[in-house]
């Protein structure tokens, strides 16, 4: 892999990552006939995932757990030539820290989260996130988890992201191909990944039963909430795709001669 | 000359901006003018009050006592009124024993303005009591206002001819000079950052740093910089790490409670050496505290900030000049050291309006330490004697960037002698901010006399006209980490104080702790700050 960085994988065998980490330095492979490599950014949070930032030879800043969308949205103000790409775990982003995910699709900036969810707090071992399922047997949750899981794709429906898409780290074409879409997408692109969590939360066999690409794609926001709302299967796929002004494009000054002379002189 | 007044009422009054159009006045006159207001955290209702005091001196703080209150609501009038020789007060709203009695709501009316225009007139008149033309006044409405300024000089107006009819003027004012410029400690930090090279500021509103948000928000375009308001301070300093990390320079602004969030962040920025500028302006807590009122209680709080242990550099400023300058210091000297840095100011400095003489040209962007190898050999956190390594940024090369511990070109490691090797590179920067702070300001003398009264931040303001006053040496301890030992451990003294707005008196237990210098507290944590007439007796007190 021309992406490698030589740095030793921890991944236990058999980890979702694995896939995630293939279908995306495969996608920017692909891409890198059309965009410079060296404007890729990168940002990891914390949790297994996070290590991702070492092992693709791109540069990255892997930073502390639930700030990946806060993260992001500094580097492209900053330098908006940059291509930003995050990746963050479920428990990473829909517990510690949720109220930058809902901002940062409100905001509609110029990137892409990738969410490697395992619905389990894998690296601290194993207990309940925001997706784990009620009756979840984890180590913190004994008598099973209390408490009803998250649905992340219609939370971000609902707070106004440009691109939704759910994934499975069991299909790495289809993952591919989904990653190479929200990196081109203008705006802020969203990507559940469904991966299994070999040690703690081993769903490989359930996700490939319930797993079912999207058949219709949803014609609408509305149209979307319901199909993510929906109970039975568990569809892949873009729920939602829109373009809309950037946060970027809207607030982002460009750095000039700043006049303070003059601003003090106004102020006399 | 040196005089003051007040403006008083509730909120909604146009209390704040009352007492800055009037200081705007006799700025222009080429006075020294200082406005300190109080206000309570609420919308409308409760008490307001601006204290504008103006002077053929510098300034850096208020007096209690003065000439004049403008009274704009009955119940206010006994808070005041020990203070002042004389009320002017609105005679259509209400009536007093005595005072100068001026119908300002019947102005207003008159004018079809809203009442809050009333204090226009007010202003008209006080004009006349300080024997200024009108037109000062009516221009600086113009100033402000453009063409929706018409009603406040109609009102302005009105004031001025009642009161030239029925009072006796209380002072002659003349021209002395050319106009200055009026600020708040919190602007004139931002226009430091700015002339350092500030390209991003990322703030939460929290009282008392929200001013700077206001005024970066609407000078933005004119000052080059971005300025977002996220969702909350954990996220606001992680987006000024982003920056950084991509090569903007970025500062973040908050308050004690907004600084607590930050905490993770600010490690992180010690880990990952991020330079970011962090103002923090304190206020009285614990917790929300008093929100709107004065304190310097965050002192310990910001030098041992942030979890694990790594460098930072930590400055206090006494006065609008020395926001500007320090200010423009921190971000150049955060830039040159990759360490996070704190300007420590306080809500007296933060949002009092002053004149200030702005030396713009003292402050530019210091480039930092770059790299200019080939790309490929880039290493960002490459080892050096100094412990600091050549930046660069993307797309120019490949950045490595991590707040877990980590090798010379920043993969994780958990290897011992790599992990120690790298902390001790870190740590190593402390030795070279000390010596570059030898080189600088790091704390600053006022007068002389044998015995010293330490202080910092802007109680120093009081403290220098008390200690004039009484012929004592005031020494401010400008920049608090590294904590300058070289500037306070030689110095000799008979008897020292040490002036600050907290309990436990956290700069006297520094000077303890690095200098073995017993200094006698005079602290005050009411919420309010020093002035000098209150602070004469107790200095007196003490070096009796």
């Amino acid at each position: 892999m021309r992406l490698a960085t030589g740095a030793r994988i921890v991944w236990c065998p058999g980890c979702g990552n694995f896939g995630i980490l293939k279908a995306f330095t495969q996608a920017v492979e692909e891409l890198s006939a059309e965009v410079e490599l060296g404007r890729f950014v990168l940002v990891s949070g914390v949790g297994c995932h996070g290590k991702i930032a070492d092992y693709i030879a791109l540069s990255s800043f892997h930073t502390i757990h639930g700030r990946v969308p806060p993260l992001l949205t500094g580097i492209k103000l900053a330098n908006p030539g940059l291509i930003v790409v995050g990746f963050a775990g479920d428990g990473d982003m829909y517990n510690e820290g949720l109220v930058h995910l809902i901002h940062a699709a409100r905001r509609n900036i110029d990137a892409t989260l990738i969410v490697h969810n395992n619905s389990v707090y894998g690296l601290t071992t194993g207990q309940a996130t925001a997706t784990s399922p009620r009756g979840f047997r984890g180590r913190s949750t004994p008598d099973g988890n209390p408490e009803e899981p998250l649905n992340p794709i219609a939370l971000m429906l609902a707070s106004g992201a440009s691109f939704v898409a759910r994934c499975f780290a069991g299909d790495t074409a289809h993952l591919k191909q989904i990653v190479k879409r929200a990196i081109l997408h203008r705006g802020f692109s969203f990507i559940d990944v469904l991966q299994p969590c070999v040690t703690f939360n081993n769903t490989w066999k359930l996700y490939k039963e319930k797993v079912r690409p999207i058949e219709r794609p949803p014609e609408s926001r509305e149209e979307a909430i319901k199909l993510a709302c929906s109970a039975d299967s568990v569809p892949t796929g873009i729920f939602y795709s829109e373009e809309r002004e950037t946060c970027e494009e809207q607030v982002r000054i460009e750095a000039r001669h700043a006049s303070v002379k003059a601003l003090i002189e106004k102020l006399k | 000359m040196d005089f003051t007044f007040r403006v008083s009422g509730m909120a909604g009054d146009g209390v704040k901006g009352a007492g800055i159009i009037a200081g705007k006045v006799f700025s222009r006159l080429g006075y020294h003018v200082f406005v300190h207001v109080e206000y309570q955290s609420l919308i409308r209702g409760g008490h307001n009050a601006a204290v504008v005091r103006v002077s053929t001196q510098k300034l850096r703080c208020h007096r209690k006592y003065g000439d004049l209150l403008i009274a704009l609501q009955d119940y206010v009038v006994p808070v005041h009124r020990r203070y002042v020789e004389q009320v002017l007060f609105d005679s259509s709203k209400f009536t007093l024993k005595e005072g100068l009695a001026l119908p300002m709501s019947e102005f207003a009316a008159q004018t079809e303005a809203p009442p809050v225009f009333r204090n226009a007139a007010a202003l008209g008149a006080l004009c006349h009591l300080y024997g200024i033309d009108v037109e000062v006044l009516n221009q600086v409405y113009r100033d402000a206002y453009g063409e929706k300024a018409e009603k406040d000089i109609v009102l302005a107006e009105l004031g001025y001819s009642y009161a030239k009819k029925r009072f006796e003027r209380i002072r002659e004012v003349e021209q002395i000079g050319r106009p200055r410029a009026l600020l708040d400690g919190n602007q004139s930090a931002g226009l430091g950052a700015v002339r350092a090279g500030l390209r991003c500021y990322y703030a939460y509103p929290m009282t008392p740093s929200t001013s700077l948000l206001h005024f970066l928000a609407s000078h933005r375009r004119e000052l080059g910089v971005t300025v977002v308001q996220p969702e909350n301070e954990i996220s606001a300093a992680i987006m000024a790490i982003g920056s950084a990390f991509a090569g903007a320079r970025a500062m973040v602004g908050t308050s004690g409670g907004g600084f607590a969030l930050m905490q993770e962040a600010f490690s992180l920025a010690g880990m990952a050496e991020i330079p970011v500028l962090f103002l923090e302006a304190q206020r009285p807590g614990p917790s929300t505290g008093l929100p709107t009122w004065h304190a310097q209680q965050d002192l310990r709080f910001v030098l041992h900030a942030g979890h694990g242990e790594f460098p930072r550099i930590v400055a206090s400023p006494c006065d609008v000049e020395d926001a500007f300058h320090l200010a423009g210091e921190l971000l150049n000297l955060a830039w040159r050291f990759q360490s996070p840095a704190v300007l420590l100011m306080d809500r007296y400095l933060s949002e009092s309006t002053a004149t200030a003489e702005i030396d713009v040209d003292a402050v530019k962007e210091e480039p930092p330490l770059l790299y200019e190898g080939e790309p490929e050999d880039y290493r960002r956190y490459l080892i050096t004697d100094s412990g600091i390594s050549p930046l660069a940024f993307p797309p120019r090369v490949m950045l490595k960037v991590t707040g877990n511990e980590h090798d010379e070109l920043g993969y994780t490691t958990d290897d011992a002698a790599q992990s120690a090797a790298m902390y001790e590179k870190r740590m190593r920067k402390e030795k070279a901010i000390e010596e570059e702070l030898r080189r600088r300001q790091a704390v600053r003398t006022f007068g002389s006399g044998r015995d010293v009264v330490f202080t910092w931040g802007s109680s120093t303001g009081a403290v220098i006209e008390a200690a004039e006053e009484l012929g004592l040496r005031v020494v401010q301890v400008r920049y608090l980490s590294p904590f300058p030992k070289w500037e306070v451990e030689h110095l000799e003294f008979e008897r020292a104080a040490c002036v600050e707005c907290n309990y436990t008196g956290q700069l006297a237990s520094l000077l303890k702790e690095h200098a073995c210098i017993e200094a006698e507290l005079i602290p005050r944590h009411d919420g309010r700050p020093f002035t000098p007439d209150e602070l004469v007796p107790r200095l007196r007190e003490v070096f009796s």
